[in-house]
């Protein structure tokens, strides 16, 4: 398989994976009172500082091939250390900071008046989350799935870590670069994968960023 | 008036805060700088710890594929003195003088927990990367013994961490150097790959920076051969 379908197929199963359970995070550190929400964003927050390659040994940790947690997924044939599937756990969980960062401040700027009022009119609190705070808060939980999705694309160290480099499963952009690197004819094939990544990220950074504005333009029509 | 935050002093003293900081940085002019390739950290390491105590001289060391090091000394990585695991790499860096030193042997490793392997079989295997000389070799070695490579190839970024993907589950099996088994106790030799399957391996010593010299003298004589042959490498004739 081609190095950049491969790549664009791991982040867009990691942000796709990603996306309930961010929200749900989001969800539960801004509209809770859950006692334990400020461990939770602690620990959510912890990929965007963690180094990579720590993030990386943990998760091997976890996964690794020899442990319960390992043999258990690859009894029931979803293995995730040096599997595809690491490739995009990593890239999931390194992202994930920045698609929960993003869902929170999309739900922080939503009128709570409107969950309230929309509780008071009837609905349970699942369905005010349903009809109200999800459509409300789509144009930041998009954006900051962008955002995961562009920085999950790049990752390097955590992936190197629990995923390893296989050519056709794990070898994304990235890794692909780095083991170029030491090829002394491969500048061609370097600079083409340099490009593409530019031109990914950038398309999602703009997105990204489009969104966003649409976003606080409606908001101040709102008001 | 309130004083503003961010004024010109302040900035000044900022800029002098970094620069001292950077200037700070312990610097040691006189220390040998040693690129080597990553089977060698032991035997180099020793090696250098002694030459270090006899001549007083401090000696920085590095480690990783000979191919990673090459590319970085061609792209001006401050190396004095650079152990290539084959003469190839060795060739694409200026050197001053160059010495074939000592030689070593493929093996094929698998965990220790597993009984046997049969190459022509085994579901997937840990090898050097494409550029990394282990990987070359090993993949010399496979083919000339009409092994096809198995559908999952995990590829280590040097010869140790091939030999770590074999220790963690990466792969059923893997192939380093003879004298790497060594270095983890969860990894066993199944067999060494005859040596007639892949070009004699070689470590070739170059010189690159006469500061070095002293250092490459010293790696050729009896003392340093002898350490080389105790973690069973072979010495040229």
């Amino acid at each position: 398989m081609n190095v950049v379908s491969l790549t664009l197929s791991v982040g867009l199963t990691a942000t796709l994976l990603s996306l309930p359970f961010g929200i749900a995070a989001a969800w539960i550190i801004e509209r809770t009172r859950f006692k334990g929400r400020g461990l939770l964003q602690i620990l959510v927050m912890m990929p965007l500082v963690l180094p990579p390659v720590v993030t990386g040994y943990l998760l091997l940790w976890f996964f690794s091939p020899r442990g319960y947690v390992g043999q258990i997924l690859s009894f029931l044939h979803l293995p995730v250390a040096f599997h595809w599937l690491g490739a995009v756990v990593a890239a999931s969980v390194v992202g994930f900071p920045l698609l929960v960062m993003n869902v929170m401040l999309a739900m922080k700027s939503i009128d709570s008046r409107l969950e309230i009022m929309s509780q008071t009119l009837g609905r349970g609190a699942w369905s005010t989350f349903w009809k109200v705070t999800l459509p409300l808060s789509w144009p930041g939980i998009l954006s900051g799935a962008l955002l995961s999705f562009a920085r999950g694309l790049g990752e390097f160290g955590a992936t190197i870590v629990l995923a390893g480099r296989i050519p056709g499963e794990t070898e994304t952009i990235s890794l692909a670069i780095y083991a170029a690197l030491d090829r002394p004819d491969s500048n061609q094939e370097i600079r083409s994968l340099v490009i593409v990544s530019i031109v990914i990220c950038a398309v999602c950074v703009f997105a990204s960023r489009y969104l966003d504005r649409r976003y606080v333009r409606r908001l101040e029509m709102e008001r | 008036m309130i004083k503003s935050l961010v004024s010109f002093e302040r900035i000044f003293l900022f800029i002098l805060l970094a620069v001292i900081f950077v200037s700070c940085r312990k610097q040691e002019p006189r220390a040998v700088t040693v690129f080597a390739a990553a089977s060698l950290q032991e035997v180099v390491q020793e090696i250098t710890e002694e030459w270090s105590q006899r001549t007083g001289h401090a000696v920085r060391l590095q480690f990783d594929a000979s191919s990673t090091l090459a590319r970085q000394i061609q792209e001006g990585a401050p190396a004095d003195l650079f152990f290539s695991a084959d003469p190839q790499w060795a060739d694409r860096v200026h050197a001053l003088e160059r010495l074939h030193w000592i030689g070593n042997r493929l093996a094929c490793v698998v965990h220790k927990d597993v009984n046997s392997v049969d190459l022509s079989t085994v579901e997937s295997l840990a090898l050097g990367g494409e550029q990394v000389p282990v990987g070359r070799y090993a993949k010399t070695a496979l083919k000339n013994m009409g092994i096809k490579l198995p559908k999952r190839v995990v590829y280590g970024s040097n010869v140790r961490d091939v030999l770590s993907k074999v220790s963690h589950g990466a792969a059923v099996a893997g192939i380093v150097y003879a004298t790497d088994v060594a270095v983890d106790p969860d990894v066993r030799t199944a067999f060494l790959l005859p040596e007639d399957s892949h070009p004699r391996i070689t470590y070739v010593a170059v010189l690159i920076n006469p500061k070095a010299r002293d250092l490459f003298n010293a790696i050729q004589q009896p003392w340093s051969l002898e350490k080389a042959r105790q973690r069973g490498f072979s010495t040229l004739p």
